[in-house]
């Protein structure tokens, strides 16, 4: 646990995919290796080890979202053991809260088959993250034309698989935003022109000019908010802007485990907590940043953008595609409303 | 013994040079791959949590300088954390001042809990004076088998190591014994602001192995000696390096200790890496050195670097050791942590401001600390449980915890301990320190550069004396810091604050100017108190000084050995172009040399004349090779007049030399008049009036002279 907590710290993981599939893993161990009597023990202590891995990298909203997930989990296999249709604890309405006289669950009842079922459900999950990417990746000859020209930003994996399965099939000509300072978007122009896909690279800077040639923008995100805007890498709304600017469609790329609760409008206008600030370093090497004439400079280096959900045309999941105005309702799916809270 | 010399006029650009090889390296084929792949050891480090030295003095007496809140946690915890990061399996805590604090510290801490990421062993003894004393320690305990790290207590970095500990191990597997240690340095540029002056080095080191070939520290001189063997060796490619700071991380090889005991006068890490560099030949070790790239690494070693790193934190040069992130104990839910808003400013959860008080730019407010109404707050860290009352004005100060502070103070650039009282109207001026629990006001102001302490290590004589009120206020309690030797309150400040960059290049311009004046080819070093003196003796020792002198040798020597005069001309003009001198130069030196020689020479004061006559007469041919231009003419007329100026015989005979002058065709007829009505000497004054007196009669004789030749 320890070191799995200072894992988080110090960024040891690749991307969100890996964050999430070390933290499910993790969550797992939690299950098989502690003891616990009952369904509403185990999830205390989910609950309580969430906490600690949600505040020891609070800006991975995907952390937060496994360990919702896996309650979510475990209160859906209780009831079916309970011999419940999932019905009635999923689509939980207003009016069925109102009209209804059976009492809620307690989770109490020890079941002994539970933490194998729950252990068969949490595999099963694991599975469908791991095949997120592929589904994903699937849809990709749906939303891409022949002679078509692509805008991305940075580097996401999931629209380098994207892309890539697009042109075994497809011709097409892909722009490649670099993404300063991390210049993310050189590593991705490389792997794309592997593959003899026509790529090009332009400056954050030229965006705007290049907008006018291109038919689509398909970006990856770091998460999807609640209200369906996007935690992307910083540039992001920039992009989204101009798009708009020139009528082009915004296909944002993300897997289901990047759904989360957080609305945009909870932050309080405190952008700062919601960006990553990370070392001036990149933009500006400290051997000259440090002189006594840059004292008074103050040099910042944001990792993030939110791009408000109005800019985003389609959200594209492993499930399918859907309009960001949907996501409410994908969310109610994905966790159960007591889990909001940790 | 040949040396090469380097000359450094005050802080110019990075000095970077190499000497050009004769032979490149023989490219070694890497055998490593039989080597048999060896079972990884835990890395393990030294942490050396004590300075030995007076720097925060008497800052320190009290708090050890490893617990000094930086961006409000000890400083000893981000040497931790970044030794933690590194994964260094194992610390040892080496303390010796206050080590009860530190110890105290470290297992409050969750260093010592069974989640610690690495294991802390606080080693604890009074009898450690030196980093020397505690190697010799770690010798005599055996600590180690294998390479470790040695890390001053004072380090900010977010350095990853992997890089220089594989180039440490691949350079041990190749060469079991000889590389002894890697030296971490990071890079910064002269005018870097965490470079202080006591820290400056230039290194001259090998471009391709890394190896250190002589380390100087230390700026105090403007001139390094390289030892002539290092250019000499063809294998060597020579890199002199000024754009690096020594961050004091070792990588030790075990035998490090070893050598620390066979030489027990090595007690700082400059003697041991100067010990080894001059016994290299005999004792075959070597230290390399590794130049951490972009990433950041700072020591804090006084008040200057303590207010830069500060800074350097709170704008997250050192990300991710930054206050927003919680990364100190993983288990206090209460505890609460920073939030970052815009322009860097971190507040914490728990604590409150009242109306109307701004918190502008660059600052930490610590927990459970409350702020009056109407505050302005810029630049500052302000530490955990303060109460700073209304109206006060607060800019670039550390603040610790527990601090009061009264109505309407105001605060500048100026660092207050935990604990101390600060009641009404209370000004501080730049740089002033108020040590643990001190008490001040109402209604005072402190000087620029005023220490304020109440405490000396404890001990109760020193609350027996009556505080000075004129300084610390009605009610204050608390003593003016002075050091015995010195009372001078800029040079306190400066050994306190540690002299900044800019206060150094302030005092270096003024004495660098008078230097470029008078050439830079002197063996002395002028420093700022005792310029006068040198400036006299760097005037001798310039280039038209020694041109003089060797002119005036020569013509001495010819004279007096009566060497052919064009062999002189031929010696003078040599001189000539190894000094790079112009021909009013010569013209005006050869006048005045055979003055003086004159003068030399006479046996009596009427001696003069025939004797300076002989001279002359001697030197025409030379003196006619200079004087083809009516102004070198001239300048032989201005030289004698000046020389005549200050010598009372040569003015007695100026007639007869002006006379013989003319008589020899040294000068012509309408040089001497134009001289005449020009009654303006070399250096543009005016000369004494009784020469030309005394030419009168001369002048004279030569117009009516005219005349008659213009009648005929």
């Amino acid at each position: 646990m320890e070191q799995f907590l200072l894992d988080l710290k110090r960024e040891k993981y690749n991307g969100s995919y890996d964050l999430a599939y070390k933290t499910i893993n993790h969550l797992r161990k939690i299950i098989t290796q502690t003891r616990w009597a009952n369904a509403n023990e185990l999830m205390a202590i989910i609950r309580e080890a969430g906490k600690r891995m949600v505040s020891a990298q609070p800006s991975e909203y995907v952390i937060g979202n496994m360990v919702r997930r896996v309650l979510k989990i475990i209160r859906e296999e209780y009831v079916r053991i309970q011999g419940e249709s999932e019905e009635s604890v999923n689509k939980g309405s207003l009016h069925k809260m109102v009209t209804s006289d059976q009492d809620f669950q307690d989770f109490n009842t020890p079941l002994k088959e539970l933490k194998t079922i729950v252990m068969e459900a949490v595999n099963e999950y694991i599975d469908e993250m791991e095949a997120s990417i592929h589904n994903i990746a699937a849809q990709a000859v749906e939303h891409i034309h022949s002679d078509e020209v692509i805008l991305t930003v940075g580097k996401s994996r999931t629209v380098e698989a994207f892309l890539k399965q697009a042109a075994k099939k497809r011709k097409f000509h892909v722009i490649v935003v670099e993404g300063a300072p991390l210049y993310h978007g050189h590593e991705l122009a490389k792997s794309l022109a592997s593959k003899k896909i026509e790529t090009t690279v332009v400056t954050d800077s030229a965006v705007f000019a290049m907008m006018s040639r291109v038919n689509k923008v398909i970006i990856g995100t770091h998460s999807v908010l609640a209200n369906g805007g996007l935690k992307a890498v910083n540039g992001a709304h920039m992009v989204a802007l101009a798009a708009r600017q020139h009528a082009v469609p915004v296909i944002v790329l993300g897997a289901m485990f990047k759904l989360c609760l957080l609305h945009h409008s909870a932050l309080g206008g405190n952008e700062a907590s919601f960006n990553r600030l990370s070392s001036p370093q990149e933009v500006m090497d400290h051997y000259e940043g440090g002189t006594e004439i840059l004292s008074d400079v103050q040099i910042y280096c944001p990792t993030f953008d939110y791009v408000p959900p109005e800019l985003v045309t389609l959200f594209i999941s492993n499930i399918g595609g859907n309009a960001p105005s949907y996501m409410y309702r994908l969310l109610s799916e994905l966790y159960h409303p007591d889990d909001h809270e940790l | 013994m040949y040396q090469t010399l380097l000359l450094f006029s005050g802080f110019i650009s990075p000095l970077k040079y190499s000497t050009l090889v004769k032979h490149s390296m023989p490219s070694k084929k890497s055998d490593s791959q039989n080597a048999s792949i060896q079972q990884e050891k835990a890395l393990e480090a030294v942490v050396i949590a004590d300075s030995f030295d007076q720097q925060f003095h008497p800052m320190s007496a009290t708090q050890p300088r490893c617990l000094f809140p930086l961006a409000n946690r000890p400083l000893l915890s981000y040497t931790l954390e970044f030794l933690a990061s590194c994964e260094v399996k194992h610390v040892y805590v080496y303390c010796c001042h206050l080590a009860g604090q530190v110890k105290d510290y470290l297992s409050k801490s969750k260093w010592m809990k069974e989640s610690s990421p690495c294991k802390v062993t606080p080693i604890v003894s009074a009898d450690f004076t030196s980093l020397g004393d505690v190697m010799r320690d770690v010798d005599q305990k055996s600590l180690f088998e294998s390479d470790f790290l040695v890390v001053p207590g004072d380090i900010v970095s977010n350095v990853q190591l992997k890089i220089p500990l594989e180039e440490h191990r691949i350079r041990r597997e190749k060469d079991k014994n000889v590389p002894l240690m890697t030296l971490l340095m990071s890079k910064s540029s002269p005018k870097h602001r965490l470079r202080s002056q006591e820290d400056t080095v230039v290194i001259a080191s090998d471009s391709i192995t890394k190896r250190v070939l002589h380390y100087h520290k230390g700026c105090e001189q403007k001139k390094v000696m390289f030892p002539m063997s290092i250019f000499e060796n063809p294998l060597h490619k020579v890199e002199i390096r000024y754009d690096l700071i020594d961050s004091g991380i070792w990588i030790c090889a075990p035998q490090v200790p070893t050598l620390f005991t066979d030489n027990f006068d090595y007690q700082t890490q400059l003697d041991f890496v100067k010990g080894i560099l001059i016994n290299e030949e005999f004792l075959g070790n070597q230290i390399h050195m590794h130049v951490i790239d972009s990433q950041y690494c700072a020591r804090v070693n006084n008040l200057h670097t303590f207010d830069v790193v500060s800074k350097n934190v709170v704008s997250r040069w050192t990300y991710p050791f930054v206050p927003d992130f919680c990364y100190d104990d993983l288990d206090s839910k209460s505890e609460g942590r920073y939030t970052l808003l815009r322009h860097n400013v971190y507040i914490h959860q728990d604590c409150s401001l009242e109306h109307d008080t701004v918190v502008r730019d660059n600052c930490i407010i610590g927990p459970k600390t409350r702020i009056g109404n109407r505050c302005q707050i810029t630049n500052s860290v302000i530490g955990a449980g303060c109460k700073i009352a209304d109206d006060c004005c607060i800019d670039n100060c550390y603040i610790w915890d527990n601090v009061e502070i009264g109505n309407c103070c105001t605060l500048n650039k100026s660092v207050i301990c935990n604990n101390v009282h600060m009641l009404e109207k209370v000004t501080l001026e730049a740089h002033c320190a108020l040590c643990e629990k001190v008490k001040i006001g109402p209604n005072c102001t402190l000087q620029r550069g005023t220490t304020i302490y109440l405490q000396m290590n404890n001990d109760e004589e020193s609350i027996k004396k009556s505080f000075d009120v004129g300084e610390v206020g009605n009610e204050g309690q608390g003593y003016v810091w002075k050091t015995e030797d010195n009372d001078d309150i800029n040079d306190l400040e400066q050994a306190f604050w540690g002299m900044s960059l800019q206060d150094y290049h302030n005092t270096v311009s003024e004495s660098q100017i008078e230097e470029e004046e008078s050439d830079a080819d002197s063996d002395l070093l002028s420093d700022d108190e005792d310029d006068a003196e040198n400036l006299e003796l760097l005037t001798i020792d310039d280039d038209l000084t020694i041109f003089q002198r060797e002119v005036k040798e020569s013509l001495l020597g010819g004279f007096e050995e009566k060497i052919d005069c064009d062999n002189l001309i031929l010696e003078i003009n040599s001189s000539k172009y190894a000094y790079n001198m112009s021909v009013k130069d010569v013209v005006q030196t050869v006048m005045r040399a055979s003055l003086e020689i004159a003068d030399l020479r006479k046996t009596s004061d009427k001696d003069f004349f025939p004797c300076l006559k002989s001279i002359l007469l001697y030197l025409t041919p030379l003196l006619c090779k200079y004087n083809k231009s009516s102004s070198s003419q001239l300048d032989y007329l201005y030289t004698l007049e000046e020389f005549a100026s200050q010598h009372e015989q040569t003015a007695n005979v100026m007639v007869k030399i002006l006379m013989f002058l003319y008589e020899n065709d040294v000068v012509c007829e309408e040089v001497i008049l134009h001289w005449n009505s020009n009654p303006k000497g070399l250096a543009g004054d005016l000369f004494a009036q009784p020469i030309r007196k005394k030419v009168e009669i001369f002048i004279q004789w030569l117009l009516e002279a005219e005349e008659e030749d213009s009648d005929e």
